[in-house]
């Protein structure tokens, strides 16, 4: 089954083909990849999934774990996000000058099931919701090993637990598919490692879709089960890992990068 | 964090506890016998609460979810002329106080929201454009209507003088307690996460135009409600009371105070306003002292809001750098 499917997107910036009539999708459980030399149009293509553009042309749906397909042409990006659908973003955006529980926390807000006069008066529901979020949220910090720094300015924290917490974040959504964009950008080889078997277990353990963006080929190859290579806005292609290396359209495109 | 009622009862006799002290210590030096705090400083006690009210209603919008709004007198005045209106025409007592009181709240909050709808939708300061113009608009509707309405120009009087310690007191430790409380909730939260990034909150899941309208509604109710208690302070409100300068004043209370740091807004109210009986006769010194403190706030700042850095840049002030001093030349 199908979880997200996208057809024949495109759009235009004032007259540039950032992505040209492109199909992807994604079947339920599957880990993705979408490489591509810079400016390829990788992230473009998650800002129309995540709700963020929209596309000029083409259809995108998400097919929710009710099994209802949801078209989300016209969405903003907080409905987008509410049929199941989250992200992280190339150039890290946590709330830095909030603490690393209340990151977590604010991708519960969309469930807050109490009235702000309940929160005035600090309602039974006011508890019972704060403890609920709470401990799911330690839960999803413990699995990335940052409950320890629950407490901590996400600000202050190192480069690779920034990457991990807004992965977090993403996942406390209670989303069904996550896009991860370049999520081993700036770690060093050891800490990539880690994410990978992070990324696995996480996956596993929230039943999740991941589709991910990233320039480091050995991590993709590695973790990915299918990849999408985008070149010039344009898909030149689509398979798994031994075909990608292989294809001489794709060696063509990071001529002069070695794909291993 | 609260979770299990028995903390939350702990927390809630402690805030009612310190709430009684400071009632206590103030009713203590307000007694004739000690007089530390005589009939004139007691109007200006009663100014600091209503002052406190408006800075901390205006700090919900402006320095908890980042809102820039330029009108806060402009809604304090919808606030004073409503419950001046009802207190003219019925009797007064307590629960027709409190009902003018809620009736200037209201009101200011329907404006809000009205206002709001399409501007809070946009990304940018259009907030600031309307509330500006509402603060003017407001002013002249109530210049040039019939005198036998609002009183026009040369104001409203008399309107009853009903306004007192006690109440202009409970006003404002009420809407400390609410902001604080709401601060501390889902909602408080998803309020600072638009103010630090409105693309990851939204992609978050948080429905940003709400949060922002949440927070403008609540900020200009709280303005209302200490609109109403003004006019029954003073007796006599006119349009130019609640001019641009007024607005100024109560944003520089939440500039000085830190944005989204509702104990500094109540400091800031204090200080502000001790300087104010100080420096009375010198009034244009205040407000050169005033643009001077703001300055020096925006080049000391610690806490990085986005609109000091927007009107850091904008000014072209260069953030002053502790940790660089003494390694200069090494
Ligand atoms: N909002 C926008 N307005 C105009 N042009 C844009 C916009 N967003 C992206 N582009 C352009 O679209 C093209 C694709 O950009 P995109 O960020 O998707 O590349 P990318 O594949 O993610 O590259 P990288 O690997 O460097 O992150 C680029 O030429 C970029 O300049
Ligand atoms: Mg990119």
């Amino acid at each position: 089954m199908n979880v997200m499917q996208a057809d024949h997107i495109s759009i235009v910036f004032g007259g540039l083909k950032a992505v040209d009539d492109v199909t992807i999708y994604a079947k339920k459980g599957e880990l993705l990849g979408l490489i591509g030399p810079n400016g390829a149009g990788k992230t473009t293509i998650f800002n129309m999934l995540t709700g963020v553009y929209a596309p000029t042309k083409g259809s995108i749906a998400f097919v929710n774990n009710s099994g209802a397909e949801i078209n989300i042409k016209g969405m903003q990006p907080y409905k987008v996000s509410r049929i199941g659908v989250s992200r992280t973003f190339q150039n890290i955006r946590l709330f830095k000058n909030l603490s690393v529980l209340d990151n977590m926390l604010i991708s519960m807000h969309k469930d807050v099931g109490y009235s702000v006069f309940g929160a005035i008066i600090k309602s039974g529901r006011y508890l019972n919701i704060e403890k609920e979020f709470y401990d799911k949220a330690i839960k999803i910090l413990q699995a990335v090993k940052l409950d320890g720094k629950k407490d901590e300015y996400a600000k202050n924290l190192p480069y690779g637990e920034q990457r991990k917490l807004e992965i977090a974040r993403a996942i406390a959504t209670g989303a069904e598919i996550v896009f991860l964009d370049e999520p081993a950008a700036g770690m060093n080889p050891s800490e990539t490692e880690e994410l990978a078997d992070l990324i696995q277990i996480l996956k596993n353990e929230y039943n999740l879709t991941i589709v991910l963006i990233e320039h480091d080929m050995k991590f993709v190859m590695k973790i990915c089960q299918r990849i999408y290579v985008l070149d010039f806005g344009i898909l030149i292609a689509e398979g798994v890992p031994k075909e990608i290396k292989s294809n001489p359209n794709v060696i063509k495109a990071y001529l002069g990068e070695e794909i291993e | 964090m609260i979770f299990d009622k028995k903390t939350r009862a702990k927390s809630s006799i402690k805030a009612i506890i310190v709430v009684c002290i400071i009632y206590a210590v103030m009713k203590i030096l307000m007694l004739p016998q000690i007089n530390v705090i005589n009939p004139f400083y007691q109007t200006i006690v009663m100014k600091i609460c209503i002052e406190i009210t408006l800075a901390l209603g205006l700090n919900l919008i402006t320095g908890i979810t980042g809102q820039f709004s330029l009108g806060h007198a402009g809604f304090m005045s919808v606030g004073a002329y409503t419950a001046a209106y009802i207190m003219l025409h019925w009797t007064v007592n307590l629960a027709t106080i409190i009902i003018s009181a809620l009736a200037g709240g209201i009101v200011a909050g329907i404006i809000a929201f009205l206002i709001g709808i399409p501007t809070l939708r946009l990304r940018g300061d259009y907030l600031a454009i309307a509330t500006l113009g509402f603060g003017e608009i407001i002013r002249i509707l109530i210049q040039t209507t019939d005198k036998s309405f609002l009183g026009g120009a040369a104001g409203l009087s008399p309107i009853p003088i009903y306004s007192n310690f006690e109440l202009v007191f409970i006003m404002a430790a009420l809407c400390y307690v609410c902001i604080n409380n709401i601060l501390k909730s889902s909602y408080g939260r998803s309020m600072v996460s638009v103010r630090e990034d409105e693309i990851a909150s939204e992609s978050m899941g948080v429905n940003i135009t709400n949060v922002k309208l949440l927070a403008f509604v609540a900020g200009t109710f709280f303005a209302g409600i200490a609109g109403a208690m003004y006019s029954g302070y003073v007796g006599f409100i006119q349009p130019k009371d609640f001019g641009f300068m007024k607005s100024i004043e109560i944003l520089m209370i939440v500039v000085l105070g830190g944005l989204g740091n509702i104990k500094g807004t109540v400091a800031a109210t204090i200080i502000l306003n001790i300087i104010g009986v100080i420096l009375q006769d010198f009034a244009e010194i205040r407000m050169i002292l005033y643009a001077l403190l703001l300055i020096i706030i925006m080049i000391m700042m610690c806490g990085e809001s986005p609109w000091i850095i927007k009107m850091r840049n904008m000014l072209n002030i260069k953030k002053f750098n502790f940790k660089g001093r003494g390694k200069a030349g090494a």
